[in-house]
């Protein structure tokens, strides 16, 4: 075996330059992949966690301007299995520019640690959010993004709303429903605002998760036919909408996915085929030398795997390193602010160059390898 | 059917040749002049001499062959002659110009115009026909098309290939594609052609077949040819044979033919 | 005189396999461009807005779009009859107030759109001369009835002459279809202005104000004016400058498409680029006998330019008519919770076609030049020797 891997390194560095630019092509090619299986990879992660909550969303089944009334806070409450009710309103405020927003969020402070237990609130953060009226919660990302620190004062300008809001952080978020996130108190929108008396969504946790499309039912019969009807579902429903509204970047993430994979093959293949051309005598000597077809055909498919693996780690590589260190801010992407390549996603390009490398050698190398000696000799001149 | 490259062949080199009687072969220009020439290049960490302070001149319109071992720096000299590499010392002159100054434009057309090539394996290229082959070397010049086919047939006519004109090399055989090289090599009608062992890779008698060619081509047309080879039968068709040993020349010896110093041999025939 | 080309074209069919290969990467890279250029330009066409270039769009001071702004009916009031507006017959100036308000619509796919939906006035009309009623007729005042844009028929579920749409609170028949000169007022759901206020409980307020503007009007005065009387107090910009700011983000996507292009040109440059190196090595003796003949160092590098151009092109032309049939794709795009869905097509121009030919000519070029300078400086002695 050891004599092989000489063989086969020997090979590649036979023409170094070929050897590079088949690397450097796969490299470039995995690396868009490797980002566009991420986004779907990194949506249904986003799933998952979610999937086996014990929460409703209550929300609006109108519109973004027909938010419910806040008095259903008290019908919710005391339906059978619900535990804690929070309300929220969906704010929308700018802190720097535009191109900076992030979803800012106002809820009633009583039980949010009950409702959100998963969230990683500071321990601090909490009591101080039930206490200081202007107080926010800001989630970790953000803190690290525009570089905030506990105590320190933000100003939100309003764009759904006419006006600005002032608040003071006092605490973090450490794993909440996107990157970038901040909550404060809706008594306080309510008096910025004017006291309308509106909430955007309900969020509601059950006792037991099996009792959870009960309780929706329940919710939304309780308050059809008014007019301000209720859409509940699970959190992982809700989430699922929301996420499926980028559904079309998937699927084009996909698409353009499986299209990237044929040019790498291609790719591959043109090289394999291009070293086996050359090596066509070499090869009739081989074989008549003793070496069996399978042999001389394992050996370009090691050349190709070799090829193939450093291109998938340097792709890999530079797309992950890229993104640990730039965030990428894009309000078009939605949740997708802060984007990672996850450890999964690194494995499955690697998979793929893989698979892509093995395959687009063996077809060339097959053929090759099984010309008789006669047929290769004579080919040679 | 010749007249075309007759009539190419009177307007350039030769103008004297139908107004006035041509001088001795001792008191004419030499058709290729080396003085002192020299030429060490660059192998890895050797510096390898492969022509050493040569002086030889070969007269015009002779048919003369260059030999010698393996080594000896034959091709060199060649190579040198047909204006493809540079002396690193020494004077070139072929046909009237001096070529050791001329950089590589004026060498580039230089060649197109007076000088034939005819390599060992034909160097024809194989996606282009017989005709376009031929056809090369005019692509250079200023001839239109349909000039430029009058030439290109007259070639292969000369060289008994007209037959042949629309045959891509990989459908002729070695003699035949040795033969529309040769047409390629006369094609602009240039005084001299040089042919590095043309018949090396081809059978007892096609190999025959192309000397008698070129002797043809030296008889009624007057061109200069100068051979390298090693192969011995050869001897017999030249009129002397210049010697080389590991870059060195020796010396000339006469080849089968009798040298052409009668000025009575002056008329085309 | 160069070499002739039919040494290039023939040369590329004798390594046809190798060559197919490598155009079939550089025409995927091409075919992506196409696909990316065209989703860009698609959605740039919904967003653009190709109505009258004498409109005035008013939103409130600060507000960076219109579904974020807020003006009141004093405000309007004081708006109406500033000099400049353009009036009809009667006298009465062409300005049309309009609430705009998301409302959702489950997709078949279990998604959540968001449809826009805007409350005008009948006298909107005229002020959005674009806009066309191709079936039907438009809806009454003060009547629960909309019209819809012809791109939202038979979206989802009521989106059709005669049927009902849940809509809000209330239940609105559809009267009418119209087209707006492709622009984005094709995605969207109009209503009586009156009727949605009261729907959506907005009281008398609404999110803007167009007005057309008379001809030769003034229009940095009037600006200004609408901006500094305090009684109005608001921002007025011309319906085109206004849409240009909304479209930062397919500003943005084509920014991604292009670097997604950019970066996958490179992967179809490095074949490019293998596959000429190889062609060159393969060649040596055929463009050592070339220069023997004479043709210069230029004409042997140029050869090959033309060469692997050749190649590129062709793979280019493969590419675009591959991704062609994404012509006309209708779908939707969503952005943020608080922007509309947008129903766009895909839509390939000849601008289109012309760029991804110049972006493969490129490839082309930067693939093949390197081998073509190396085979320009091969060494003739060297090329012509026989081992």
């Amino acid at each position: 075996m050891q004599k092989y891997a000489i063989l086969v390194l020997k090979n590649l560095l036979r023409s170094r330059r070929r050897t590079i630019l088949t690397i450097l092509s796969m490299a470039v090619s995995l690396f868009i992949f490797s980002i566009l299986v991420s986004l779907p990879t990194f949506a249904n992660q986003m799933l998952a966690d979610t999937a086996s909550s014990v929460r409703i969303a209550c929300r609006t089944k109108m519109g973004i301007d027909y938010p419910l009334p806040e008095a259903y806070k008290l019908k919710i409450a005391t339906t059978p299995h619900v535990v804690a009710v929070v309300p929220d309103v969906f704010f929308g405020g700018i802190y720097h520019e535009a191109s900076d927003q992030f979803p800012s969020i106002a809820m009633d402070p009583e039980k949010i640690d009950v409702m959100f237990p998963d969230w990683g609130f500071s321990r601090d953060g909490v009591e101080q959010f039930k206490k200081i009226k202007a107080a926010c919660l800001v989630a970790q990302g953000t803190m690290r993004r525009f570089k905030l620190h506990t105590g320190q004062e933000i100003q939100l300008r309003g764009t759904i709303f006419p006006f600005s809001v002032t608040l003071t952080i006092v605490g973090t978020i450490a794993k909440g429903p996107a990157p970038s996130f901040l909550i404060f108190r809706r008594d306080y929108f309510e008096e910025a605002a004017g006291r309308p008396g509106i909430v955007d969504n309900f969020w509601v946790r059950v006792d037991d998760s099996k009792a959870v499309p009960e309780v929706a039912a329940a919710l939304d019969r309780q308050f059809a036919n008014s007019s301000a009807e209720t859409q509940s579902d699970s959190e992982a429903v809700f989430m699922g909408s929301i996420l499926g509204r980028f559904r079309i970047f998937m699927k084009l993430a996909g698409a353009l996915g499986l299209i990237i994979v044929t040019a790498i093959g291609l790719v591959a293949a043109n090289t394999a085929a291009m070293s086996i051309r050359e090596r066509r005598s070499e090869i009739a000597v081989m074989r008549s030398i003793g070496f069996t077809a399978r042999r001389i055909l394992s050996l370009f498919i090691a050349e190709s795997l070799v090829m193939a693996a450093l291109g998938g780690a340097i792709g890999c590589g530079v797309s992950f390193a890229l993104f640990k260190a730039f965030s990428l801010s894009a309000d078009a992407l939605g949740p997708f602010v802060a984007l990672r390549i996850p450890p999964l996603v690194l494995a499955e390009t690697l998979a793929v160059a893989l698979v892509v490398g093995f395959l687009s050698a063996y077809f060339p190398a097959r053929a090759a390898a099984r010309r008789t000696i006669v047929e290769a000799l004579r080919l040679v001149d | 059917m010749k007249s075309a490259i007759e009539n190419n062949n009177a307007s350039h080199e030769n103008r004297e040749s139908a107004a006035a009687p041509r001088r001795a072969t001792g008191d004419q220009p030499a058709a290729v002049t080396l003085d002192h020439v020299s030429r060490t290049y660059q192998r890895d960490e050797f510096e390898v001499r492969a022509l050493d302070d040569v002086s030889l001149a070969i007269p015009r319109q002779s048919f003369v062959a260059i030999m010698g071992p393996s080594g000896s720096g034959k091709t060199t000299l060649l190579n040198l002659i047909a204006g493809i590499d540079r002396a690193t010392s020494g004077r070139v002159a072929v046909g009237d110009e001096e070529i050791t100054g001329m950089n590589e434009p004026a060498l580039a057309a230089w060649r197109a115009r007076h000088i034939g090539l005819v390599f060992q394996f034909y160097n024809l290229i194989p996606v282009l026909t017989a005709f376009e082959n031929v056809e090369l070397p005019l692509l250079l010049t200023d001839l239109n098309k349909h000039d430029r086919a009058t030439h290109v047939e007259a070639a292969l006519q000369a060289v008994g290939l007209s037959d042949r004109m629309h045959h891509y090399p990989r459908q002729l055989s070695g003699g035949q594609e040795q033969r529309v090289a040769i047409a390629r090599a006369i094609v602009t009608d240039p005084s001299i052609v040089v042919a590095d062992e043309p018949t090396g890779d081809l059978d007892a008698k096609s190999a025959e077949e192309i000397l008698n060619l070129l002797t043809e081509l030296n008889r009624r047309f007057h061109k200069t040819i100068v051979m390298v080879t090693h192969d011995a039968r050869s001897e017999r068709f030249v009129e002397s044979v210049y010697r080389l040993d590991k870059g060195v020349f020796v010396g000339t010896e006469p080849g089968g033919l009798p040298e052409k110093t009668n000025t009575a041999r002056q008329a085309p025939a | 005189m160069a070499i002739p080309f039919k040494y290039n074209r023939r040369s590329l069919f004798v390594r046809r396999v190798s060559n197919l290969m490598t155009g079939g990467a550089v025409a995927i890279v091409v075919g992506v461009f196409v696909a990316a250029m065209a989703m860009v330009g698609g959605l740039n066409s919904a967003i653009r807005d190709t109505s009258s270039p004498d409109n005035l769009i008013v939103i409130r001071s600060g507000a960076n779009s219109e579904s974020t702004s807020l003006i009141a009916l004093d405000q309007l009031d004081a708006l109406k009859f500033l000099p400049g507006i353009h009036r009809d017959a009667a006298g009465n100036p062409l300005i049309s107030p309009e609430l705009t308000s998301q409302v959702f619509m489950p997709a078949a796919d279990h998604t959540l759109d968001t449809l826009p939906l805007r409350g005008v006035l009948p006298l909107s009309k005229e002020v959005h001369d674009r806009v066309h009623i191709i079936s039907g007729r438009m809806f009454e005042p003060g009547l629960s009835e909309v019209m819809i844009g012809k791109l939202i028929v038979n979206q989802y579920p009521g989106c059709s002459v005669g049927s009902n749409l849940r809509l809000g609170r209330r239940t609105w028949k559809v009267v009418g279809v119209f087209e707006a000169g492709g622009s984005s007022f094709e995605s969207e759901v109009w209503a009586d202005l009156h009727s949605l206020q009261e729907d959506s409980r907005r009281g008398s307020s609404f999110n803007s104000i167009r007005l057309k503007l008379e001809p030769g009007a003034d229009i940095p005065s009037l600006v200004q004016r609408i901006a500094s009387d305090p009684r109005i107090n608001l921002h007025a910009q011309t319906e085109s400058e206004y849409y240009r700011e909304q479209s930062t983000i397919t500003a943005r996507l084509r920014v991604l498409g292009l670097l997604v292009a950019g970066v996958m040109a490179f992967a179809a440059i490095f074949a490019a680029m293998n596959t000429m190196y190889a062609a060159v090595s393969a060649r040596t003796t055929e463009i050592g006998t070339l220069r023997a003949l004479g043709f210069s160092p230029a004409a042997i590098m140029t050869s090959f330019l033309l060469e692997s151009s050749a190649l590129a092109l062709a793979a280019g032309v493969v590419g675009i008519i591959l991704a062609l049939p994404i012509n006309g794709f209708s779908t939707k795009f969503n952005g943020a919770i608080s922007s509309p869905t947008l129903a766009f097509s895909f839509h390939v121009t000849g601008t289109i076609i012309l760029q991804a030919l110049v972006f493969a000519l490129l490839i082309g070029l930067a693939g093949g030049w390197l081998p073509a300078r190396q085979a320009m400086r091969l060494s003739v002695v060297n090329a012509l020797r026989r081992t």
